[in-house]
């Protein structure tokens, strides 16, 4: 059994395809992890994730082990997500948006503690919420604000400029917060 | 909304757990791949060069270096300067 993935990477270059499927069992709980942060339902988070390693696969010529196999992984499944995004929001006009749950409604209104709103409400609120944002938008602050990765990442990952990164994240919470507030607004009716 | 609610909102979404993988999924990548793919991934003309890209630069350096010592040493040898050279290059190219 072979822990390793730079040992992995080696044995796939030589030739071994089947060192790719446990290159694949090493990192898919982690693209999973990334993937499901933008698509809520697991039959398209599957699919995604499918799409990430098969152009990882495709393109793994170019993959020149200057950084670990993990974050050149990382960087295909946040461009996986974005090119998901955009595809999701031109058809947007044909899909209705989802309603939200008792519990996040009671949220908006201030009816419930703070302290009480799990996870899936949070998410149900804010993908509402995150349709007003553009497509690289959604990325860098899921990226800066539930993922938590710094600046520097969010650069590496989607190739930005810090200077872009900084002001996509900043537009992005002013918007978050016109569209939250319309959302309070709209459940307080 | 404020900045504190949209915090609580953000750390809320953190808690999220991300669902588990199925099984059989790497499996299906390697189904998802073309018979003709299957064999070992393509490395490219392109990739190659652009992996050996710092080794390439640093051996071209190193070339250059020496080409230049040679060149320095032989001037020095022949007790010869850049100026004779040029002179030379000059006279040979204008003047005939």
């Amino acid at each position: 059994m072979v822990n390793d993935d730079a040992e992995l990477v080696a044995r796939v270059r030589a030739g071994s395809p089947d060192a790719y499927t446990e290159l694949v069992r090493h990192n898919q709980q982690q693209v999973f992890s990334i993937l499901h942060r933008y698509e809520r339902d697991i039959h398209l988070v599957e699919d995604l994730a499918q799409e990430t390693f098969l152009k990882a696969w495709r393109a793994f010529g170019s993959f020149d082990s200057r950084a670990p196999f993990q974050h050149w992984l990382s960087r295909i499944a946040v461009r996986v997500a974005l090119d998901h995004i955009r595809r999701r929001k031109r058809l947007s006009g044909t899909i209705s948006l989802p309603e939200l749950g008792e519990d996040s409604v009671a949220w908006l209104r201030d009816e419930l503690p703070p302290r009480e709103l799990q996870g899936r409400q949070a998410r149900e609120i804010l993908d509402l919420a995150m349709q007003s944002l553009s497509p690289a938008e959604q990325v860098v602050i899921t990226l800066m604000e539930i993922e938590g990765r710094s600046v520097k990442e969010i650069c590496s990952l989607t190739g930005d400029s810090s200077v872009a990164v900084r002001v996509r994240a900043m537009r992005a919470r002013t918007k978050l917060r016109k569209a939250i507030e319309k959302l309070e607004a709209s459940e307080h009716e | 909304m404020n900045d504190k609610k949209l915090g609580r909102l953000f750390a809320a979404a953190r808690q999220e757990t991300p669902p588990t993988v199925p099984t059989g999924f790497a499996e299906r990548v390697q189904r998802g791949l073309n018979p003709a793919e299957r064999s070992a991934p393509v490395v490219s003309f392109v990739d190659q060069l652009n992996r050996n890209f710092v080794r390439y630069a640093v051996a071209a350096a190193a070339m250059i270096m020496i080409c230049v010592a040679v060149e320095i040493g032989q001037s020095f040898s022949h007790e010869s300067s850049i100026d004779d050279d040029v002179n030379q290059i000059c006279s040979d190219w204008m003047l005939h």
